[in-house]
């Protein structure tokens, strides 16, 4: 912030008295007013009193700017201050105009030591000479340009303004905050940009005074409220605005307690005080810094042709993504529906039962695949079990006599003795593999009425009259009607 | 209850008919539940029937978002900052465009 080289520099700005500015001066030739006494001889014509004010006046224009130091007495709060400063010797008026006394920042007491600034005047129809106070301050506080250095290199100190604990704004906001005066150009200017840009963007306005002793405080406790009660009314972020102005117009916003309250704040805060030069103390420690109340806007409202323009993007997508979904599974669908099974149902039926016939075909060969081994398998079983019956046995050796008789009678040609020997040998032989030897050994064979082998249970029949051949002899029998296994 | 509906009608929405849910987003919501639904759809993960529904979803997700913006009249309230401090209910203002 760059102050008004004018402003303080020195306690009274100097000029060299030039004649020219006091009006009836000693040196004009002319008379002050047409028609004044003409002076007596040998002595200067007398001043009017009107004459005398007028050189006052003059004399007292030539202080230029002052700056006093004194003490506040008889202070008078009627719109606009009336004071007297004095020092232990002497006193003079003062006048401070509401307009200035708004940015003073305090309001001075009887006994207040203050230094003010200002120009000393002289008003001709009630005699008067004051003060004409445009700028206030408590001594000892030095100048505000003082204090603004002091208070941003302490809070620079402590952190307030490192960017890394500026928050984002949202992109969105459902509501904003403009914390400003009602009246304030500022406000006007924050509407229309906000209307033009983004209207579905809800506006609270905050009405706070922006410059006087009030000021300061009341900014305070107003971004304190917005605070607290923005989850409550839905608001995602605040604007402080305040148009143009001198420093100690804008002297709020550099203020201490303005500095804390956007600290402490947790919705994001955008500054806008007055011009591009300057910058307070909020200024450093806002979440965003904008030049002016409609830059500020421009930082926090959405732009209403861009989102549309992102909405109709997405729509573009959305809508082609579901038209070549559809068409894919128009695809899809179309070789599915050559498929002959789509073609009609019934086909499908026909392959169905098509399917269940064959099924069962193999289940039925399955059966029968099992069935004819265990058959063959039992056939086999049952040969091999012949094999080992006594009358199989029996009916092999017959054989086997037939064809050793055969060889007996071809022997019986050989020579006697031979013959005689061999006969015997084929004879101890035949013996031994006769039903004879058989029967000598345990065995029987039974023959039915008829004279047939008995070789199977079912041959013989209950009641059913046997012949048993045994080694020794015969023996009759009828079989058992009672008898298990017979039935 | 009533705070939504009176906020719906100052707003000048109406309910959307096919999802009531929708009319209370707000476009930063809507947008963002958009993008995620078109970014699936272009995934091509989702059947077709997921599709479908997802495309009837985001497109009242883009009537909501278009509803939002082409919103005329802002809505302003004003309150002085001593009594919104005082927990006092802002009062309405016009901005109409």
């Amino acid at each position: 912030m760059v102050l008004p080289a004018r402003t303080y520099r020195n306690g009274v700005a100097r000029r060299p008295f030039d004649p020219s500015l006091a009006r009836g001066g000693l040196f004009d030739p002319q008379p002050a007013r047409p028609g004044a006494e003409t002076p007596a001889q040998g002595s200067p014509p007398p001043l009017t009193v009107t004459q005398v004010s007028e050189r006052i006046r003059g004399a007292v224009d030539a202080l230029g700017r002052v700056r006093v130091v004194g003490e506040v007495s008889n202070f008078a709060n009627r719109r606009h201050w009336y004071f007297t400063l004095k020092d232990a010797e002497c006193q003079v008026d003062c006048v401070m105009w509401a307009s200035r006394s708004a940015s003073a920042g305090f309001v001075p007491d009887d006994g207040t030591e203050v230094v003010v600034t200002g120009t000393v005047t002289h008003y001709g129809p009630r005699g008067r000479t004051q003060l004409e106070v445009s700028s206030i301050e408590r001594r000892g506080e030095g100048t505000l340009q003082a204090r603004y250095d002091a208070l941003r290199r302490e809070l620079e100190a402590l952190g307030w303004f490192d960017p890394a604990r500026r928050r984002e704004l949202p992109a969105f906001p459902r509501r904003v905050a403009v914390i400003t005066s009602l009246g304030a150009d500022a406000l006007q200017d924050v509407l229309r940009t906000a209307r033009m840009r983004a209207p579905f963007v809800d506006i609270l306005v905050v009405g706070v005074p922006v410059q006087g002793p009030e000021a300061a405080p009341a900014v305070a406790q107003a971004i304190a409220a917005v605070d607290r009660r923005a989850d409550e009314l839905g608001i995602d972020a605040a604007i402080v605005t305040r148009g143009g102005g001198s420093i100690e117009d804008l002297w709020a916003f550099n203020e201490r307690v303005v500095a804390e309250a956007a600290y402490r704040a947790t919705v994001p805060l955008v500054s806008a005080i007055g011009h591009e030069s300057d910058t307070t103390i909020l200024d450093f420690v806002a979440d965003h810094r904008a030049s002016t109340p409609t830059q500020a806007v421009m930082a926090l409202f959405p732009d209403r042709a861009a989102e549309a323009e992102r909405v109709d993007s997405l729509a573009g997508r959305a809508a082609r993504s579901a038209r070549r979904r559809i068409a894919e599974a128009r695809t899809r669908l179309a070789y599915l529906a050559r498929h002959p099974l789509l073609r009609s149902p019934r086909a499908a039926l026909e392959v169905r039962r098509a399917e269940v016939e064959r099924l069962s075909a193999r289940l039925r060969s399955a059966a029968q695949l099992r069935r004819g081994t265990a058959e063959r398998q039992l056939a086999a079983l049952r040969v091999r079990l012949d094999a080992l019956r006594p009358a199989a046995r029996h009916a092999a050796a017959a054989g086997r006599v037939e064809a050793l008789a055969s060889r007996l009678h071809a022997a019986a040609r050989r020579g006697a003795a031979d013959r005689r020997r061999h006969a015997d040998a084929l004879d101890r032989q035949l013996r031994i593999l006769g039903p004879g030897e058989t029967l000598a050994r345990g065995w029987s064979l039974s023959f039915d009425a008829s004279g047939r082998l008995v070789r199977r249970v079912a041959d013989a029949r209950p009641g059913t009259a046997l012949v048993t051949r045994l080694a020794d002899g015969e023996v009759r029998s009828t079989v058992d009607p009672a008898a298990p296994g017979n039935g | 209850m009533s705070k939504p509906a009176r906020k719906s009608t100052a707003k000048g929405t109406e309910p959307d008919p096919n999802d009531p849910a929708v009319a209370a987003l707000g476009f930063e919501e809507a947008v963002e539940e958009l993008e995620r639904i078109v970014e699936r759809m272009e995934g091509g993960e989702s059947s077709l029937e997921e599709s479908l529904r997802e495309y009837a979803r985001g497109a009242a997700l883009v009537r909501r978002c278009r509803q939002v913006l082409d919103q005329a009249e802002q809505r302003i309230e004003s309150i002085g900052g001593a009594q919104l401090d005082a927990g006092a209910e802002p009062r309405t203002q016009g901005n109409g465009g």
